[in-house]
């Protein structure tokens, strides 16, 4: 009886850690299964915040749908300000070797343009400090990875993984020299990032500060991006979110174009 | 006259579908006041414009029919500049009526079409007269005039449509109002201030179009009324003073076109194979046959520039075959002026026109280049500010430069030459 309670004392000790720490690709894949809403759609607001108080607002109607496991649609019809009005993005993001694509629809020119991701607006989404990147899954299969010592941040334990692309072309693609992400140990989610530049100096944060939960979802509805070398911040806010089951018709460019 | 029967149009359109809208229709509106000053060293300082611009759009679903309906109209008046006001037939813009199915698109009504990937000087874009006598030419104001059309558009899939658009009726180019009088040869252009090329009715567009994974594809087939006008010059001798008319003649364009990304910009090619009613190119005062290339690369440059390149090269097809008859000397005096108007100088064209752009300011400052170069002493530049005071409303100002002096032809378009523009714009 003793040998048997010794044997499970060293089991427990043996296994304890092993279930406790996770591996980049578990940790990773949780955080994809929590993030993987299959369909979601909400008011979009983009808050473009100056370094001395200065507001700007941006509002889109946004559509997400995941496709498949390797494709991923959004669409983005902008209807403020006036300026904008009318504009659509429509991009299909991929997790394997194809190419991200992305459209837009101008209509003061009634024209869909495809566009690269790097070209629109020098990489920034309009105009605020999260670049078209940011917003889209970046491809695992570009990216290598390293898990740095859990930390705890505000009370939450994190895993920790610093992340970069795997070639020269891919970084410079990102424009990041290096990314550190905190994935939260109890639900997975990652709820901050540091953005280093290519000098890997620190160049952004990124902060979710409220997500939608629907089953065992967890999608951001409220995300900050402050830039600490410019002193900018973008704030996005979801509303109205829905998670109706979104037509694969309004990832067209007809429907691009008609709305 | 022609206001009051466009104002019953509009009553009545109002009148018959108000009842049945289903929610309350979107309203847009574009208001801006401008001042253009010319700045032509050769000509002094001139005030060439100033006008108050008005512009609303309204658009919506009429429930009981389940169509959705766009009306908008365009108002200005120039205290400073000819015409005080904007034509009647002007007034109304886009004007029609679309139902959707799930693989139909059906319009009717007075709307804008856009044909090709390329932003300028596009060969497929044919459809619809433009204004030939602006002051700037990226004018987001004044660019092309909607038709009347009839367009049915079929989905076989959802990366494929297949476009049919019949136009009975289309207009010509907007020219000059004044006529021309041609210095070396006595003789006088009259223009046709026809609101509607009633004598050359129907005009027919075929596009295909695909947007998909790898490319978007575009092929067209048109065949319609030109909208820029061929002279009809019936005595060519420098002696005999004689009136030129205008006429606009019919052609065909096969076109292909198709956009694809290249690493981290994005590439297009418009092609098009323009057939005149010349295709011989006796006729001196007609357009010659064409092939054109537009190459276009959207890229960012460094320091978040964001750039877009064209590259455009045309032939003209038996450019130099004109009939000279009796008068050698007013055959090529003749053929200079329209060959010059038909921006086609050479039996091949080659030009550059390049487009920069940054944003500073969070967005609030956009700061422009646009730059036209046609391998020749003539570089025109065209630097732009616009500043966005609130978020309905922004300042504009820029200058259109051409170096060198203009060419001394009298047919020439935009006679109001260097310029600097300043211009606040609401919008709602």
């Amino acid at each position: 009886m003793q040998k048997l309670m010794i044997l499970a004392a060293a089991l427990t000790i043996l296994i304890t850690p092993l279930s406790a720490e996770k591996s980049v690709e578990q940790i990773l894949s949780e955080f994809n299964k929590t993030f993987s809403i299959p369909s979601i759609q909400g008011t979009f607001t983009i808050k473009l915040i100056s370094k001395n108080g200065d507001v700007r607002e941006i509002k889109a109607r946004a559509y997400q749908k995941i496709v498949s496991k390797k494709q991923n649609n959004r669409l983005f019809i902008f209807d403020f300000p006036p300026r904008v009005r009318g504009t659509g993005l429509l991009v299909h993001s991929y997790s394997d070797e194809r190419e991200n694509n992305m459209w837009i629809y101008l209509p003061t020119v009634k024209r869909v343009k495809r566009i690269s991701l790097e070209s629109s607006g020098g990489g920034y989404f309009m105009g605020s400090d999260f670049t078209y990147s940011d917003l889209i899954d970046a491809n695992l299969n570009n990216m290598k990875f390293e898990q740095l010592e859990s930390k705890t941040t505000n009370g939450i334990d994190n895993y920790v993984i610093k992340s970069w692309g795997k070639n020269e072309e891919i970084i410079q693609e990102l424009g990041y020299g290096h990314i550190i992400s905190y994935y939260n140990k109890e639900t997975s989610v990652m709820h901050r990032r540091d953005f280093y530049d290519l000098n890997n100096k620190l160049l952004k944060i990124y902060k979710v500060e409220d997500y939608f939960i629907s089953g065992p979802y967890h999608y951001p509805t409220k995300m900050t991006m402050t830039n600490v070398q410019t002193e900018h911040k973008s704030v996005i806010e979801v509303t109205e979110t829905s998670t109706k089951e979104i037509p694969d018709r309004y990832f067209t460019t007809r429907y691009l174009s008609d709305n | 006259m022609r206001i009051r029967s466009l104002l019953l149009f509009f009553c009545g359109f109002t009148f018959i579908f108000y009842g049945h809208l289903k929610a309350e229709p979107e309203f847009q509106f574009v208001s801006f006041a401008d001042y253009y000053g010319g700045i032509e060293q050769s000509e002094g300082y001139e005030n060439l414009r100033a006008r108050l611009f008005f512009s609303p759009r309204c658009f919506g679903t009429i429930d009981k029919f389940d169509t959705d309906y766009v009306v908008s109209a365009t108002l200005w008046g120039q205290p400073i500049g000819s015409p005080g006001f904007i034509d009647a037939y002007d007034i109304p813009n886009e004007v029609y009526l679309s139902k959707s199915s799930a693989r139909f698109d059906l319009s009717v009504g007075q709307k804008l079409i856009t044909y090709g990937f390329a932003d300028v000087y596009g060969p497929l874009n044919a459809p619809h007269s433009s204004y030939s006598d602006i002051l700037s030419l990226d004018d987001q104001f004044e660019g092309r005039r909607p038709d009347p059309l009839i367009q049915l558009r079929f989905y076989p899939t959802t990366d494929d449509c297949i476009e049919l658009t019949y136009i009975p009726i289309t207009r010509p180019d907007k020219e000059r109002d004044d006529n021309v009088y041609l210095h070396k040869t006595m003789d006088t252009v009259i223009w046709n201030d026809d609101p509607y090329l009633v004598n050359n009715l129907h005009s027919i567009f075929i596009n295909y179009s695909r947007y998909a994974q790898k490319f978007d594809l575009q092929l067209l087939y048109g065949w319609y009324t030109e909208h820029t006008p061929d002279f009809k010059i019936d005595t060519i001798d420098d002696s005999i003073a004689t009136d030129i008319d205008v006429v606009y003649n019919r052609k065909q364009t096969f076109g292909a076109a198709y956009a694809t990304r290249l690493g981290s910009a994005t590439l297009s090619q418009d092609f098009a194979f323009n057939l005149t009613s010349d295709f011989s190119g006796t006729d001196i005062g007609a357009q010659d046959s064409d092939i054109t290339v537009n190459t276009q690369i959207l890229v960012n440059l460094p320091w978040n520039i964001l750039s877009q390149h064209s590259i455009v090269y045309a032939y003209f097809f038996n450019h130099d075959k004109y009939d000279t008859g009796s008068d050698k000397v007013a055959a090529n005096a003749l053929a200079e002026e329209i060959h010059d108007f038909h921006i086609q100088p050479y039996q091949h064209i080659l030009f550059y026109v390049g487009h920069f752009e940054r944003s500073f300011l969070r967005e609030k400052l956009k700061a422009q280049l646009n730059v036209g170069f046609f391998f020749s002493p003539n570089i025109y530049v065209a630097p732009r500010l616009s500043y966005s005071i609130t978020d309905r409303s922004r300042w504009e100002a820029g200058i259109d430069y051409t170096f060198g002096d203009p060419p001394n032809i009298d047919l020439r378009r935009n006679p109001s030459n260097d310029n600097f523009f300043t211009r606040f714009v609401m919008q709602y």
